[in-house]
C-alpha cells in the first residue's frame, strides 16, 4: 500500500500544483492587467511630464515663468517614473526604456544649461537698457549710438554674419577705457556668450527626440505585452489541460489505491491470524515504542494486567520475572531471558529483537513443560547414575554410548576404555554361544532379551550377571539403540546353590519319609478293617465309634502322606524339559479324575491346546489337580462344567482351567494357593490342602505362574502360564 | 455652525488683506501634502541619533543643529575624531525642493544624498553593514519592525531620513505670508529690499519657493572670483565634478536664500562669514555690479523676512 500511496500523493501535489499555477496565472492575468493599465498610465504620465517640462522650459526663455520650481518638478517627475518603470513592477522589455532614459537624461541636462542661460541671458536683457540709457544720458548721442546699436543688435537678435561684427564691438566696448563702457561691454559679452549657449542648448534639446524613444518603447512594450498574452493564454490552456488530466489520474490511482487497501487489509487480517496462530505470544512494538500488533496468547501472558500497551511498561513488569543471574531487561539490541510469572508459575523465554522500522518485536515462547521434561530428565538421569543396577545404552551397531557408574564399578573399566567399544569386550568365554545367538535373534527381532550371563571383570575374575536387553525405538520404529540392564548375581548364584542343595536334601528327606510313612499308614488302614471285620454286630458302640475314629484318622494320614510326596515331586522335574503335547496331557489327567471318581457325569471340553516345554508328568499332575479341584467343588445344583482352553501370551502360553462351580469367596483369593490352606470342612471335601500350592511350584519350576480369578457362586477361572516350546 | 464658518471666512479674509500675489518669482513655501508622521519621527530620532557615526559622537544635527537653521554656523564642518570636512554645511530645512542634493547636486534625491554623510570618513565615517548591524541592536530597531515590517535595512534608514527631512519646510514666514496677500508681513524696508532683490537682477536665479536650490549656475560671471580669492581646491570646481564636462567647471547649485540670515558663514567654502559682504561679492561676480551700501541693509532686511526663527524645529 505504501508503494502505491506514494506515487498517488505525488500525483496528488502535482494535480494541487497544476491546479494552483492555473489560478495563479488567472489571478496574475488579473494583476496583469492592472499592472498593464498602470505601465500605459506611467508612459502617459512620461510623456506628460515631458511635454510639462517643454512648455515650461519655453515659457522660462520667454519670460512668462519667473521660477524654476516647477521645471525641479517636472525633472523629478520625469526620473520617479522612470524608475518605477524600469524598477521592476512593470513588465517593461529589458532595455526598451534604455533609449529613453538616456535621452532623458541628456534633455535634462540641456534644460539645465537653458535654465541657467536663461536666467543670465533674462537678467541681461533687463539690466543692459537701464545701463546703456544711464551710460547715453551721460555722454554725447553720438558716441552713445554704437552703444545703443549693439544694445538693438543684442536685444532684438541677429543674423549670423551680423553676429561676428556684433561680438567684435562688444569685445571693443569691454576694452574701452571707460570703465562704465568697459562694464556694458562686459555685460554685453556676457549675453552675447550666454544667447549662444542659449541657443545651443535650446537646438540641443529640442533636437533630441525623445518622444520617439518614448514611443517605440512603447511599441515594444505592447509587443511584449501581446506576446506574453498569448503565451499565458497557451499556457493556461496546457495547465488546465494537464490539471484535468492529473485529476483523472488521480481518480484512477485512488481506485486503485482503495483496491491496494483492501488487499492490504487483507493481508493485514492474514498477519493478525498468522500471529494468533503462533504458539509463541508475540508482540510488535512501533519506534516509539507503542503497541502495534499482538496475538491473544500476549494479553494472557499477563493476568490481571490489562493488556500492556508500551514496551517500556512490559519491561517494567517483566523485570521483577527475571531469573536471576539473567542480564537485567533493556530497552536496546536484541536480548533473550527466562521469565517466570509469579502468578501462575509458568516459565518463559523472551526475545525481543529490533527491526528494520526501528521498532521491536517480542516473542515469549512458553517452556514451562520444556523445563518440566528437563527436570525429569535431570532425575532419571539422576536415578541411571545411582543405580544399584548397571545399565548400558549402545547404537544400533552395540557400540557403548553410555554407562553408568555401577557398570565402571561392576566391570572394573574405566569410562574412556568402554566408550565406543562392543560390550562383547566382557565376554568370558565360558558362555556357549547360541545364547548369545538367542539373544541377538530376540532383540534383533524387536523383543526384549533376559537371561543370565557369565562375563569377565577388567581383572580377569568371572562374574555373573543377570541381563535385560531392550531394544529403544525412534518414532518410524527404527531400532536406534539397545538398552542393557545388568546386575552382578554372582553372590546370589552362589546363594542358591546352596539353598538348591538345602532344598533338595528337604525334598528328598520328604520323599522318602512320605514313602516311607505310607506303609504303616496302609498297614493300620489294612489293620483296622480286619479288627472291623472281627468286631461282633453286637459290640459297643463305643467301640464301634472309636474304630471309625481310627479308621478315619489313618486315612487322612494316608492322604497327608501322599500329598506330601506328590508335593516334593512336583519341584523336580523328573526328566529334562522337553516339548509336550498339551492336549494329550489334558487328556491323560481328565482319564485319570473320571477313574478316581466315576459317579460323576461331568461336561469336560478340551480345546486347542499347544505345545510346551516342559514335564509331561508334572504337567498331567498339574492338570490333574485342577480339573480335580473344579469337581471337588462343584455347585450342589449344577451339573459340573470344565473348559481347558489356551492362548498366546507373548513368548508363553496361557491355559485357562474354567468350572462353573462353587467359586472363591474374594478374601480367601490372596491365600488360596499356600501350602495347607483349606477352605472347607474336611468331612464334605476332602484333601490334603497341598494341590494348588503344588500347582504353583509346577508352574514356577517351568519358568510360568499361575493366577486364580474367581466369583463366589458362579466359578473359577485358574490361568497357568507356561513356556511355549522352542520350535 | 453657520456663525462659526461665516466667522472663519471672514477671519481668512482677514488674514489674506487682499489677493495673493502669484506672480512673483519667490513662491509661498508649503507643507508636503503627504508624510508619514510615523517615520518622520522615527527619521528625527535617527537624525539626533550619534550611533549613525562610527564612533558614536556625530549625528546629523552635530552639523545640522535644527533650532539654529540646520546648520553649524562653521565655515567647514567637523565630523568624528573632530576632522575637517571639505564643504560648508548647507542647512537641511526646504531641501526637498532642491533639484539636488550637495553643493554639486551629486545626489538627485534625499534618499541618496543620506550615505554622504553616513560613509565620509571626515563626516560619520561609518559603513552600511556597520551602521545597519548597530541599528539592530539598538532600540529603533522595534520601530523598523513596525513601520517597515523588517529589521533596519538601508532603503528603510534611507525614507525615514528622507521622509524627516521632508517635513522640514519653514512655512509661514512674513513674507510668505506678504505672498498670500498680507500688505502688512513686511517692513517697508522689507519691501524695499525685495524690489532690490528682483531689480539688481538677484531673482534671475534665486527664486521659487526655496529662493534658489532649483539650478545650477556658475559662480563668477564677472571676473575670476576662485582667482581673486586664492587656492583654488579640488572642490572648487563644482559641479565638474559630477559630470566631468569643462562647461560645468565652478558651476555649483545655486543655494536655497530662505534661511541665509541664519546660516552664516557662506558660498560652498564658507568663506565669507558676513552676510553684507556675500551679497556684495554675488553683486560683482554674478551680477557684474557694485552694489550701493545704501541698498544692502534692505535687501538684507528683506532676506530676514523668509524665514520665521521662532518656527524652526526644536531637537527631540
Amino acid at each position: 500500500m505504501r508503494r502505491l500511496a506514494r506515487p498517488v500523493l505525488l500525483m496528488f501535489l502535482a494535480a494541487l500544483l497544476a491546479g494552483m499555477a492555473a489560478f495563479a496565472l488567472l489571478g496574475r492575468s488579473g494583476g496583469e492587467a492592472r499592472r498593464h493599465a498602470d505601465t500605459l498610465a506611467a508612459l502617459d504620465a512620461l510623456a506628460e511630464a515631458e511635454t510639462s517640462l517643454d512648455r515650461d522650459l519655453l515659457r522660462v526663455m520667454a519670460g512668462l515663468l519667473p521660477h524654476y520650481d516647477t521645471l525641479v518638478l517636472h525633472g523629478g517627475r520625469l526620473r520617479q517614473l522612470l524608475d518605477g518603470l524600469q524598477g521592476g513592477t512593470a513588465d517593461l522589455p529589458d532595455g526598451a526604456l534604455d533609449d529613453y532614459r538616456r535621452l532623458v537624461t541628456a534633455k535634462l541636462a540641456a534644460a539645465e544649461q537653458i535654465k541657467a542661460a536663461s536666467s543670465m541671458v533674462n537678467k541681461e536683457g533687463a539690466y543692459l537698457p537701464f545701463a546703456v540709457e544711464r551710460y547715453a544720458a551721460a555722454i554725447s548721442p553720438a558716441r552713445a549710438v554704437p552703444v545703443q546699436q549693439a544694445l538693438i543688435g543684442l536685444t532684438t537678435g541677429t543674423a549670423p554674419a551680423a553676429a561676428d561684427r556684433l561680438a567684435v564691438l562688444v569685445a571693443g566696448f569691454a576694452a574701452a577705457a571707460d570703465p562704465v563702457l568697459a562694464g556694458i561691454g562686459e555685460h554685453m559679452q556676457v549675453l552675447l556668450e550666454q544667447r549662444q549657449v542659449l541657443a545651443d542648448a535650446t537646438t540641443g534639446y529640442f533636437a533630441i527626440d525623445s518622444r520617439l524613444a518614448l514611443d517605440q518603447a512603447r511599441d515594444r512594450y505592447m509587443a511584449a505585452y501581446g506576446a506574453r498574452q498569448d503565451r499565458s493564454a497557451v499556457l493556461e490552456s496546457g495547465l488546465q489541460a494537464l490539471a484535468v488530466a492529473l485529476f483523472l489520474a488521480l481518480g484512477v490511482a485512488i481506485s486503485r489505491l482503495g483496491r491496494a487497501q483492501e488487499q492490504a487489509e487483507q493481508a493485514h487480517g492474514q498477519l493478525v491470524d498468522a500471529v494468533d496462530s503462533l504458539h509463541e505470544a508475540f508482540a510488535l512494538f512501533d519506534h516509539g515504542r507503542r503497541l502495534v500488533l499482538c496475538n491473544a496468547r500476549y494479553d494472557a501472558l499477563f493476568p490481571g494486567h490489562g493488556r500492556i500497551e508500551g514496551f517500556r511498561p512490559l519491561l517494567a513488569v517483566m523485570r521483577p520475572w527475571a531469573v536471576e543471574g539473567e542480564a537485567p531487561l533493556a530497552d536496546g539490541g536484541p536480548q533473550q531471558a527466562l521469565v517466570v510469572n509469579p502468578v501462575d508459575g509458568r516459565s518463559h523465554l523472551f526475545r525481543s529483537q529490533p527491526t528494520a522500522g526501528h521498532g521491536v518485536v517480542c516473542l515469549f515462547t512458553d517452556i514451562t513443560e520444556h523445563r518440566l521434561a528437563e527436570t525429569q530428565i535431570r532425575k532419571l538421569t539422576a536415578a541411571v547414575e545411582q543405580s544399584p543396577v548397571a545399565i548400558v545404552i549402545t547404537d544400533a551397531e552395540a557400540r557403548m554410548e553410555y554407562v553408568n557408574p555401577r557398570f565402571l564399578e561392576m566391570t572394573g573399566y574405566a569410562l574412556d576404555e568402554v566408550l565406543g567399544r562392543n560390550p562383547s569386550l566382557l565376554k568370558s568365554g565360558e558362555v556357549v554361544p547360541s545364547v548369545y545367538e538367542e539373544m541377538w535373534k530376540t532383540i534383533a527381532a524387536g523383543l526384549t532379551w533376559r537371561g543370565e550371563l557369565v562375563n569377565r571383570r577388567k581383572n580377569g575374575e568371572l562374574y555373573w550377571e543377570s541381563t535385560t536387553i531392550s531394544p529403544i525405538r525412534d518414532g518410524g520404529g527404527r531400532i536406534t539403540h539397545y538398552v542393557a540392564l545388568k546386575e552382578d548375581i554372582t553372590q546370589r548364584k552362589a546363594n542358591e546353590d546352596l539353598l538348591l542343595h538345602a532344598n533338595t536334601d528337604v525334598e528328598r528327606m520328604l520323599f522318602a519319609a512320605s514313602h516311607d510313612l505310607q506303609e504303616p499308614v496302609r498297614l493300620m488302614q489294612t489293620y483296622c478293617q480286619k479288627l472291623d471285620r472281627q468286631l461282633p454286630p453286637e459290640a459297643a458302640a463305643a467301640a464301634r465309634e472309636s474304630m471309625d475314629f481310627i479308621m478315619a484318622a489313618a486315612r487322612q494320614a494316608g492322604l497327608l502322606i501322599n500329598g506330601l510326596a506328590a508335593y516334593s515331586r512336583s519341584g523336580h522335574p523328573s526328566d529334562a524339559f522337553a516339548p509336550v503335547d498339551c492336549a494329550n496331557v489334558a487328556r491323560r489327567a481328565v482319564a485319570e479324575c473320571l477313574s478316581a471318581s466315576p459317579q460323576l457325569n461331568p461336561l469336560i471340553r478340551i480345546g486347542p491346546l499347544p505345545v510346551v516345554q516342559g514335564d509331561s508328568v508334572l504337567l498331567v499332575m498339574l492338570l490333574e489337580n485342577l480339573i480335580g479341584n473344579a469337581l471337588k467343588f462343584r455347585h450342589p445344583e449344577r451339573a459340573p462344567e470344565v473348559t481347558i482352553s489356551a492362548e498366546r501370551d507373548g513368548a508363553l502360553w496361557r491355559m485357562d482351567i474354567a468350572d462353573n462351580g462353587i467359586g472363591i469367596e474374594r478374601d480367601y483369593l490372596p491365600t488360596i494357593t499356600q501350602p495347607f490352606s483349606r477352605l472347607f470342612p474336611r468331612a464334605t471335601h476332602p484333601g490334603a490342602g497341598l494341590g494348588l500350592a503344588s500347582c504353583v511350584k509346577i508352574a514356577r519350576a517351568h519358568g510360568g505362574r499361575l493366577a486364580v480369578e474367581s466369583q463366589a457362586g458362579q466359578g473359577t477361572v485358574v490361568h497357568v502360564w507356561l513356556p511355549a516350546a522352542s520350535a | 455652525m453657520g456663525a462659526a464658518m461665516i466667522l472663519a471666512l471672514l477671519a481668512g479674509n482677514a488674514a489674506a488683506q487682499g489677493v495673493p500675489r502669484a506672480q512673483e518669482p519667490i513662491r509661498p513655501l508649503q507643507r508636503p501634502a503627504t508624510l508619514d508622521t510615523a517615520k518622520v519621527a522615527l527619521g528625527k530620532r535617527l537624525f539626533h541619533d550619534p550611533a549613525l557615526s562610527v564612533d558614536g559622537t556625530v549625528s546629523c544635527a552635530t552639523c545640522h543643529p535644527l533650532e539654529h537653521g540646520g546648520a553649524d554656523g562653521m565655515a567647514l564642518s567637523r565630523g568624528v575624531g573632530g576632522r575637517l570636512g571639505g564643504a560648508n554645511s548647507p542647512t537641511v530645512y526646504n531641501t526637498s525642493l532642491n533639484l539636488a542634493q550637495f553643493w554639486d547636486g551629486r545626489a538627485t534625491t534625499l534618499a541618496e544624498q543620506v550615505s554622504g554623510p553616513l560613509t565620509h570618513p571626515a563626516e560619520m565615517a561609518f559603513t552600511w553593514p556597520g551602521v545597519l548591524a548597530r541599528l539592530r541592536q539598538s532600540p529603533h530597531a522595534a520601530d523598523f519592525q513596525r513601520l517597515y515590517g523588517t529589521e533596519p535595512t538601508e532603503t528603510a534608514l534611507r525614507d525615514t531620513l528622507a521622509e524627516f527631512e521632508r517635513s522640514l519646510v519653514t512655512t509661514d514666514s512674513p513674507f510668505d505670508r506678504w505672498l498670500a496677500g498680507d500688505d502688512d508681513a513686511l517692513t517697508a524696508e522689507q519691501k524695499h529690499g525685495y524690489a532690490l532683490f528682483k531689480s539688481y537682477g538677484c531673482a534671475s536665479c534665486h527664486q521659487g519657493a526655496a529662493v534658489g536650490g532649483n539650478l545650477f549656475q556658475r559662480f563668477g560671471f564677472f571676473g575670476n572670483w576662485f582667482a581673486d580669492r586664492g587656492r583654488v581646491g579640488p572642490g572648487d570646481l563644482g559641479r565638474f565634478n559630477v559630470t566631468g564636462k569643462a562647461s560645468d567647471k565652478y558651476v555649483f547649485k545655486v543655494p536655497s536664500l530662505r534661511l541665509v540670515t541664519l546660516t552664516a558663514p557662506y558660498f560652498h567654502d564658507g568663506s565669507v562669514a558676513d552676510l553684507r559682504e556675500a551679497i556684495r561679492l554675488m553683486a560683482r561676480y554674478q551680477l557684474g555690479r557694485d552694489m550701493a551700501e545704501g541698498d544692502i541693509a534692505p535687501i538684507v532686511a528683506f532676506l530676514g523676512s523668509l524665514v520665521d526663527p521662532a518656527r524652526l524645529e526644536r531637537a527631540p
